[in-house]
């Protein structure tokens, strides 16, 4: 069980999370949700580490990570908003650095390694540098980055971003194998149709705060909606998009 | 008032072909070496600054010496040495402005960057072509005016006296003959690289050209202590060989002595030179750019951009049997791709090892000046003996300065998050780097050149030296040094550049000049080299075990400490 207990984080004393709390059991695949700048993506940099906690605990097996943030983060598979890789690495260079800071033999790494490249198609460009690399195919390489430690724990940030109608529903299917397999799965997303095939529950972020946390079923028959669109539009209080429109076109001349 | 409305004018809008060259000329000063992003009026400012205060080093010494030369009773010493002062100041502008342009290789032509980021705006090719020219040129004329305008000034100052004549004159004359010289350099470069651009095939022409500027940084920076010798050239300044006609610098000192009131027919013959040359250099340069304006963004964007494909093995399988440790050897491995690949950080390397042969040219010049220069003579064994003390000085604080400059900085969240408690391994990873990258390959180098001049045994022991020096200044680099190379960010200018420069002068002095003179006297007898060899090992030892025990907190650093001002006004978050 990961535990996220009343989690903070402020920037100059605005709070970008605030006091947030969910949990993800073995085998759930928790969506993080909320409209830009609600502080999902900061509170997936918390939870690997790359940011501190103004405040907040986070429990992994009831422990709390501090006392052991390399253990955690050993059994953390990450996927992050934006493809930031080494371009100058190649595919496969890039997959052994990540296996080797994992300290993964290189017996196992190996084999792992070009499964992955065969398996995400990237086999023909596993020597080609990662700058010649599509966003889809750089994708893939995150994807396959956070798989290759065999992680307990996934998050992932936006992770069919740039890939393609193939690669996509494949990915759908294979989160909710390694759902199945027990890992625990924190999928944050702005699409809300694919968040609604594959998670079991949500919880909803506004201006850092939570405003809700349930299953998909029940907030849908609690607000009346008939989709999980509804459901975010109403809690997010989202601007009516035809005003928006119309103030775009006022703006460049257009109107 | 005139710089509210100047700064007014500059915030405006202009016509597309001034913002193309506004952009392009800004683009001179923007680089992530040596600026933060948007901080290019600053880096003009301080560069412009650092040019014009160097002038003001040589004119205390050339004024007493002027003083002296004018209370002798012949005015012929006083000629020579004018005539060798102004051809050190010609040499001088003329390879300052050789070291800026080779700096700026990459970017004397649009490149695929600027076609890539001006697609989709209204500017013809022959708009950019025009744009990035001339903004070159004015880039080079802010350069050169930078470099010449002072001595101009202040060298006929410094030389005015009883012996002197025609001094109203000799302020446009060395003004001119430096910036043409600067000039002719300039576009004779440009012309060179725009013929290979235009002869080459573009995948082969960016090899050829990373390599062309490697080897010019590296010749101008060995060629640096020989125009700072042209000074004592004086004794031979009456000489008219045949050969200066061939020879540029001395077809500009030509042109200065017709503009200051020479009309001896050589100096004549020099002076026309000096125009056809800065002549032919401009057209030739212009003539390869209206050659390659057609074709060139074709090729440049129409070429396969496909990269060179890395299937090396061997090198993984040496790696790996050096670095049983994962961690490091995934940041050992990190490190040399990173290095082989990054063209900016291999040329700031190229740098490095130019200084290293540059100290070691200065040492014979300055013997063959002196008419010392004997291969069996003690002082050229010293000079050529601390080839590998210069060596690793400038290779392992060049690698210690390109640690600190990232690649792709975003990309670091893949060491971040790997990075807890796991620091030791990851830094290790980086020490072993630059003891397999940085010492020993200069000791392996450089032990033929010991064994040749100290025979067998003596030169073994003193590469043993060298090697343990080496040794110890690593150690001493590495102090407060906890950083997986390329992957944290880089602050420019924390220290100031003089200060720089006088702290790494004098430990290159004390290292360099003060072990260079020790070793070759210890290795005399067996006993003396034993015992040095003895107190560099403890001395070695002692840096390394302070230096890991100093680590109080295990983590590595992944951004620079904030400047001590920003500190204090807490602008760093909560």
């Amino acid at each position: 069980m990961l535990e996220v207990r009343n989690l903070t984080k402020r920037y100059n004393r605005i709070p970008a999370v605030d006091a947030v709390s969910f949990c993800i059991a073995p085998g759930e695949i928790l969506g993080y949700l909320g409209p830009n700048g609600a502080g999902k993506s900061t509170t997936v940099k918390v939870l690997v580490g790359l940011i501190e906690p103004s405040q907040g605990e986070i429990l992994f097996r009831g422990r709390d990570v501090r006392y052991d943030w390399p253990g955690f983060l050993g059994s953390v598979g990450y996927v992050p908003e934006e493809p930031h890789l080494y371009p100058q690495l190649s595919g496969r260079e890039y997959l052994q650095l990540v296996g080797r800071l994992r300290g993964l033999r290189r017996v196992v790494l190996d084999a792992r390694m070009d499964a992955l490249l065969r398996l995400f198609a990237l086999w023909e460009d596993r020597y080609t540098p990662l700058s010649s690399y599509s966003k889809g195919m750089r994708q893939k390489i995150l994807l396959s980055a956070a798989l290759l430690g065999n992680p307990e724990v996934l998050i992932l940030d936006e992770p069919f971003s740039g890939l393609d109608v193939n690669a996509a529903i494949m990915l759908r299917t294979l989160i909710r194998a390694l759902a199945e397999q027990g890992k625990m799965i924190l999928y944050s997303s702005h699409v809300l149709e694919v968040v609604e095939k594959i998670c079991s529950s949500v919880v909803i972020l506004r201006k850092g705060k939570v405003v809700a946390h349930d299953r998909v079923e029940r907030l849908r028959d609690l607000m009346s909606q008939p989709s999980l669109e509804g459901v975010f539009t109403q809690l997010t209080e989202q601007e009516n998009p035809d005003r928006v429109v119309n103030g775009i076109l006022a703006a460049i001349g257009s109107s | 008032m005139m710089s509210n409305w100047l700064n007014s004018w500059l915030s405006e809008t202009h016509s597309s072909n001034f913002e193309l060259r506004r952009h392009f000329f800004l683009q001179f000063f923007e680089s992530e070496f040596i600026s933060t992003p948007g901080q290019a009026k600053v880096v003009a400012g301080g560069g412009l600054g650092i040019l014009i205060s160097l002038s003001l080093l040589y004119v205390p010494a050339y004024y007493h010496k002027y003083l002296v030369l004018h209370e002798l009773p012949m005015s012929e010493p006083y000629r020579l040495a004018m005539l060798a002062d102004v051809l050190f100041v010609i040499m001088f502008a003329a390879a300052a402005a050789a070291i800026f342009t080779t700096l700026q290789w990459p970017a004397l032509f649009p490149g695929l960057r600027d076609y890539l980021a001006l697609a989709a705006l209204p500017a013809r090719v022959h708009h950019i072509f025009v744009a990035k020219f001339t903004a070159l040129l004015a880039f080079m004329i802010l350069i050169t005016v930078a470099i010449v305008f002072l001595p101009s000034i202040l060298l006929p100052m410094v030389m005015y006296g009883r012996y002197s004549a025609h001094m109203a004159r000799q302020v446009p004359a060395i003004f001119v003959s430096t910036s043409l010289a600067s000039l002719f350099v300039f576009f004779s470069l440009i012309a060179f690289q725009g013929v290979l651009l235009n002869l080459m095939p573009p995948r082969a022409f960016a090899r050829v050209s990373l390599t062309i500027q490697a080897i010019l940084l590296t010749f101008l920076l060995c060629a640096l202590p020989l125009v700072l010798m042209t000074p004592d050239l004086e004794p031979w300044m009456n000489s008219r060989p045949a050969w200066v006609l061939k020879v540029p610098p001395f077809w500009f000192l030509g042109l200065d002595q017709v503009i200051g009131g020479n009309s001896e027919p050589m100096a004549v013959k020099l002076a026309w030179r000096s125009l056809a040359g800065v002549g032919g250099a401009a057209a030739a340069a212009i003539t390869t750019y209206l050659w390659s304006y057609r074709k060139h963004r074709v090729r440049v964007l129409e070429s396969p951009q496909i990269g060179h494909a890395f299937t090396r093995r061997w090198p993984e399988a040496i790696a790996g049997r050096l670095l049983p440790n994962l961690r490091s050897l995934a940041v050992f491995g990190f490190t040399a791709k990173s290095l082989a690949r990054s063209r900016q950080h291999r040329l700031i390397l190229t740098g490095f090892a130019g200084a290293a042969l540059a100290v070691i040219a200065e040492g014979l010049v300055s013997l063959a000046v002196r008419s010392r220069f004997s291969t069996h003579g003690a002082e050229f064994r010293e000079v050529v003996s601390a080839l590998p003390l210069a060596l690793s000085f400038c290779s392992l604080l060049g690698l210690r300065y390109l640690f600190r400059l990232p690649v792709e900085l975003r990309a670091n969240w893949v060491f971040r998050i790997h990075e807890p408690g796991h620091a030791g391994d990851l830094l290790a990873g980086m020490e072993a780097f630059m003891l397999y990258f940085g010492v020993i390959p200069t000791a392996i180098v450089t032990l033929p050149v010991e064994l040749q001049l100290f025979g067998a045994a003596a030169g073994l022991s003193a590469s043993m030296l060298y090697f343990l020096v080496s040794l110890v200044w690593m150690q001493l680099l590495l102090f407060p040094f906890e950083r997986i190379p390329f992957t944290s960010s880089y602050m420019p200018g924390q220290q100031p550049l003089i200060q720089s420069v006088v702290h790494y002068t004098t430990i290159a002095f004390l290292y360099i000049g003060a072990m260079g003179a020790v070793i070759p006297w210890v290795i005399e007898t067996r006993t003396r080299a034993m015992v040095l060899m003895l107190l560099l090992a403890a001395a070695w030892w002692k840096a390394r075990t302070a230096r890991l025990s100093s680590r109080q907190i295990e983590r590595v650093q992944f951004s620079e400490d904030l400047e001590p001002a920003v500190q204090q006004l807490k602008l760093a978050g909560d």
